[in-house]
């Protein structure tokens, strides 16, 4: 059970830094100037929404091979979590962009920075406030999520519990414990992300 | 680039900003339509007009914030050729578009500020960020610069914690740190409180006895006849009367000139 939940940890954190890299970039192709760039960009987000994730992981897992690509369950069921939950993020880091004041960005080009320049030095940095909060909800979902991980027989937290229930047959004490495990990491996830977000809350007032 | 220095010995006589047919329109709207327009260095343009006029599309189309739909913009010898229908490409329009916008430094209504910089760090953003300019060097430039709009003593403050007219003076800072040949005022005293007019356009008017080449679009009349040796007045999106302020102000020739006045000095 510890490493099942240890496994469960690592696999949601490395989804997590995976999603908010595709996360980013997706959210940034929106607002690209060429029209065909933000219509694969929506595509993908549509697709990822419009799919479930048990699906598109047994569709890595399963269906890559077929194109000669031969990933490690682990790193397959990684990228799966990683590019659903990075589709989401994406949709509330491209909403926190859209709330900035345009003055924002047309005081930065006037200023003569180029236009990655103002999303990195001016943009950005404001919507760091704005999607922590919902960030946090993704990752929760996340470590709730790298249990349809179980399906590619990966031994985290949710395979430990069925294989313990194959061995004992007793549903409550093999899944109680698993189901106050999730409870845990995620109450200490938020807890932490509160003391984050106050202290960027610090930061401002100065 | 010879010719552009041999241009530089003959700059005194050129126009700084030289505006030819300039029309934009907002899908169907026409807001500008064919502006005809030369300001000279050291000159100071004030432009009025009701609102819906065209005057802070004017602004924003000589800083390009909005590209026109046709005509030609020169800013110290560089051009811009705009023509109906055709797009520059963008990465073209993007390098040539950076480099006009040196010359020109825009202050805008609602200030404007990163709100997540202090004021000291607003200041240096555009020499650290655009020229690549050291850290230490760019702090300098900026306390220097604060201090002359009065505000040595807010450098560490965040535009939250400043009044709108300390916030102005940061913005205005900001834009001249990059040493702008033209600065461009839109409205920028219309969203103070009115006790805190008067301290930037103080600045303004320091700015002016010190040479700047400015495009004033403002509401104040008494500052504008004050500063202002030209003063264009912009009805429906042309340049319906031009003159000195003085004419303008007291012997309009055209009747929508004049009805506009009346309602505006009515007011006060």
């Amino acid at each position: 059970m510890y490493h099942g939940a240890i496994a469960t940890i690592w696999i949601s954190f490395t989804s997590l830094v995976l999603a908010l890299v595709v996360g980013l970039f997706v959210s940034l192709l929106r607002f690209s100037h060429l029209l065909f760039i933000r219509r694969i960009a929506m595509f993908f987000v549509d697709l990822i929404r419009g799919t479930p994730a048990l699906i598109q992981i047994l569709a890595i897992y399963f269906g890559l091979p077929f194109f000669g690509i031969l990933l490690p369950a682990y790193l397959a069921g990684i990228i799966a979590l990683g590019l659903n939950s990075g589709a989401y993020i994406s949709e509330m880091i491209r909403g926190a962009i859209e709330s900035i004041d345009p003055g924002q960005m047309e005081a930065a080009r006037d200023l003569g920075m180029s236009y990655n320049q103002a999303m990195r030095r001016v943009v950005l940095p404001q919507i760091l406030q704005i999607v922590i909060p919902p960030i946090t909800g993704e990752y929760n979902s996340l470590v709730k999520g790298s249990s349809l991980l179980s399906v590619i027989s990966i031994s985290e937290l949710t395979r430990v519990g069925q294989r313990m229930l194959g061995v004992s047959f007793r549903p409550v004490e093999s899944w109680l414990p698993i189901a106050i495990i999730y409870f845990v990491i995620n109450y200490i996830i938020t807890r932490l992300t509160y003391l984050l977000e106050a202290r960027l809350a610090a930061r401002g007032k100065k | 680039m010879t010719g552009m220095e041999m241009k530089t010995d003959l700059d005194h006589q050129d126009p700084m900003v030289v505006i030819k047919n300039l029309h934009k329109s907002f899908g169907k709207t026409d807001v500008l339509k064919g502006i005809n327009l030369s300001v000279w260095p050291h000159e100071v343009l004030g432009i009025i007009g009701p609102s819906g006029s065209g005057k802070s599309t004017l602004l924003r189309c000589v800083n390009y914030l909005e590209q026109p739909t046709q005509g030609n913009i020169w800013i110290d010898g560089e051009e811009m050729t705009f023509e109906k229908g055709k797009k520059i490409s963008h990465s073209a329009s993007e390098r040539h578009l950076n480099r006009m916008r040196t010359k020109v430094k825009m202050v805008f209504q609602r200030y404007n500020l990163f709100p997540h910089m202090t004021s000291l760090e607003n200041v240096e953003a555009g020499l650290i960020t655009v020229k690549k300019i050291k850290r230490k060097i760019a702090r300098e430039q900026a306390v220097t610069l604060l201090t002359k709009v009065g505000l040595a003593d807010k450098l560490d403050n965040y535009p939250a914690q400043l009044s709108g007219g300390q916030q102005q003076r940061v913005a205005i800072a900001r834009a001249l740190i990059m040493e702008p040949k033209v600065m461009l005022f839109d409205e920028v005293t219309s969203a103070l409180d009115p006790e805190l007019v008067a301290e930037v356009l103080n600045v303004m008017r320091e700015l002016a006895h010190q040479g700047m080449t400015m495009l004033v679009v403002s509401h104040e009349m008494s500052f504008i006849e004050e500063i202002a040796q030209r003063l264009i007045f912009l009805d429906e999106g042309v340049v319906a009367e031009e003159g000195p302020p003085s004419k303008i102000f007291h012997n309009p020739s055209q009747e929508r000139t004049r009805l506009f006045l009346k309602k505006v000095l009515e007011k006060r």
